[in-house]
């Protein structure tokens, strides 16, 4: 293939790429339908893989900027120096090779919701019967004086796992015995409730074992966290003296940040100055659902329960992390969950199939130390007021469980990260 | 001409999606209350680890299990949790999608 072509005969590569277009037509049925799926996450991999595992004939394609994705789930582990980062990457191979999905490494940068068209940052239009928009979290720049992409590089927030799960690993195996780090959390709503939690204790685990006389402060922007009894019931036994938790109510918002000195300020003027800062801020549906006119006032994207279809646009479907869909939590697990329901529900469409009842459920995994897990879980339907847990369902793990029962659930968090990532890229 | 559609071939049959290596029915009620179990016990249900599998094990021994999970007959981490989540139809549904007829 070395064999350089001629203007001309690129020429007539062109008109034979046209033919051969039409020959391809004619040997293969035509797709029933053309769908697009944005972001490559937990909640987009999903619905573009169980498109084509539930009807081949529908053509999928999938829009996604990385070339390959880190998860948040066991990014706190990578934080914490219990394993690698590629331990926690997952490449595109296999939704394009086994399955059939037509990924495009992208980004989408405007979607006209009338014409039926998503256009690409690299000029590409694609045209789609459905469109399912996964565009997960992006933050709130505006929101904590001094903290732009810029102060993230030395104050990271490590809440969108890669670089910056890296940038705060490094920070913490750079840090002087007798440090102190801080970990500034966000008032709900957030991406995975529980997970600055699991974080704190990770890295409580990794101070503990190498720099013994470290502390981390938790200013946090609420009173109250999932999960949270278990949490401090745990810090205390594993932890003692090393996490400080300062809540909403004891000045614990931090509403300015001086990036180079290393300065947190509180809402009521207090300075903490620290040796690393985790700085995990406000956070709204993705930029694309901005761009498209799918968010309301609050920043998120307003979706029918049963559909998840957006409120403001027909045939745009929005899963994962940007919609509003409480009481789910933002979480990976749910928005592999809305994948799958989206999933049934377009391929039902498109092959004239009434709608089924939506059903999720949802299991989030904490580690609190290598051996000692935690998990909080629901199962959720559409009520007569939408959105509802099923009563009686769901709830954290018993409050008096044994060493035995949390190292159980220990092992079952890493048995359910093999589990999510291949069932949602592999 | 021939070089070009020799080049054309070729990339054509890079180009060509691969057929779906496993296509199940289309969705029904079964399969929809299914799709969180696979989030911890795989896809198709085949387990992970410690997970137990559920595929290849009889509906009827899957739907005692369910039952005693949500009793609390039958101790467990989070499965008591989730099964209290779904009726006895549901609990039907769950294992016949799972377990052999």
């Amino acid at each position: 293939m070395t064999t350089r072509l001629s203007r001309r005969s690129f020429g007539l590569l062109a008109g034979a790429a046209a033919l051969g277009g039409l020959s391809a037509c004619a040997t293969r049925p035509p797709a029933k339908a053309r769908v697009v799926v944005i972001g490559g996450g937990f909640g987009g991999a999903t619905t573009a893989k169980y498109i084509r595992r539930l009807d081949p004939a529908i053509d999928v394609t999938l829009v996604e900027r990385s070339k390959s994705f880190v998860t948040c789930p066991f990014s706190n582990a990578v934080i914490g120096g219990l394993q690698d980062i590629s331990t926690i990457t997952h490449s595109y191979d296999a939704l394009s090779e086994r399955w059939g999905v037509d990924v495009i490494h992208d980004e989408a940068i405007a979607i006209d919701t009338v014409k039926k068209v998503v256009a690409l940052k690299g000029g590409r239009q694609l045209s789609y019967d459905k469109l399912v928009v996964a565009p997960g979290i992006d933050f709130k720049w505006d929101a904590i004086e001094g903290y732009d992409e810029k102060a993230a590089e030395i104050l990271p927030h490590a809440w969108k796992a890669g670089a910056q799960t890296i940038t705060l690993r490094r920070q913490l195996e750079a840090l002087e015995d007798g440090g102190v780090v801080a970990l500034s959390v966000p008032a709900n709503p957030y991406r995975c409730p529980p997970g600055p939690y699991e974080r704190a204790s990770l890295i409580a685990h990794y101070l503990k074992t190498k720099k013994p006389k470290s502390k981390l402060l938790i200013l946090d922007g609420k009173d109250s966290f999932s999960k949270q009894g278990l949490f401090q019931d745990a810090w205390a036994k594993l932890y003692p003296g090393l996490i400080e938790w300062v809540p909403l109510s004891k000045d614990g918002k931090i509403t300015k940040v001086d990036a180079a000195a290393r300065v947190l300020e509180s809402e009521f003027g207090t300075k903490h100055k620290v040796a690393v800062a985790n700085v995990i801020p406000p956070q709204q549906a993705g930029a694309i659902a901005h761009v498209a006119g799918l968010v309301d006032k609050s920043g998120w994207v307003p979706v029918d329960a049963k559909t998840f279809e957006a409120k403001q646009a027909k045939d745009v479907y929005v899963v994962g992390d940007a919609t509003i869909a409480n009481p789910q939590p933002k979480s990976g697990f749910i928005a592999n969950a809305h994948g799958k329901v989206v999933a049934a529900t377009i391929v039902n469409a498109v092959n004239g199939k009434g709608q089924l009842e939506p059903s999720w459920a949802n299991t989030c995994y904490s580690l609190i130390a290598p051996d000692y897990g935690i998990t909080v879980a629901g199962v959720y339907r559409v009520g007569d007021k939408g959105l509802e847990e099923v009563p009686g369902s769901g709830g954290v793990s018993p409050k008096d469980a044994d060493a035995q029962f949390r190292a159980l659930e220990a092992r079952y968090a890493r048995d359910w990260y093999k589990s999510i990532t291949t069932d949602t890229w592999g | 001409m021939k070089r070009p559609f020799f080049i054309l071939a070729l990339g054509l049959l890079a180009t060509a999606p691969h057929p779906a290596s496993a296509t199940d029915q289309l969705p029904n009620q079964g399969s929809v209350l299914a799709g969180p179990c696979a989030s911890c016990h795989g896809s198709d249900g085949s387990g992970a680890g410690a997970i137990p599998a559920l595929k290849g094990r009889p509906a009827s021994v899957l739907l005692d299990q369910l039952k005693a999970f949500r009793s609390g007959a039958l101790p467990s981490t989070v499965m008591g949790r989730l099964a209290k989540g779904y009726s006895d139809d549901q609990l039907s549904q769950l294992a016949a999608h799972f377990g052999d007829k």
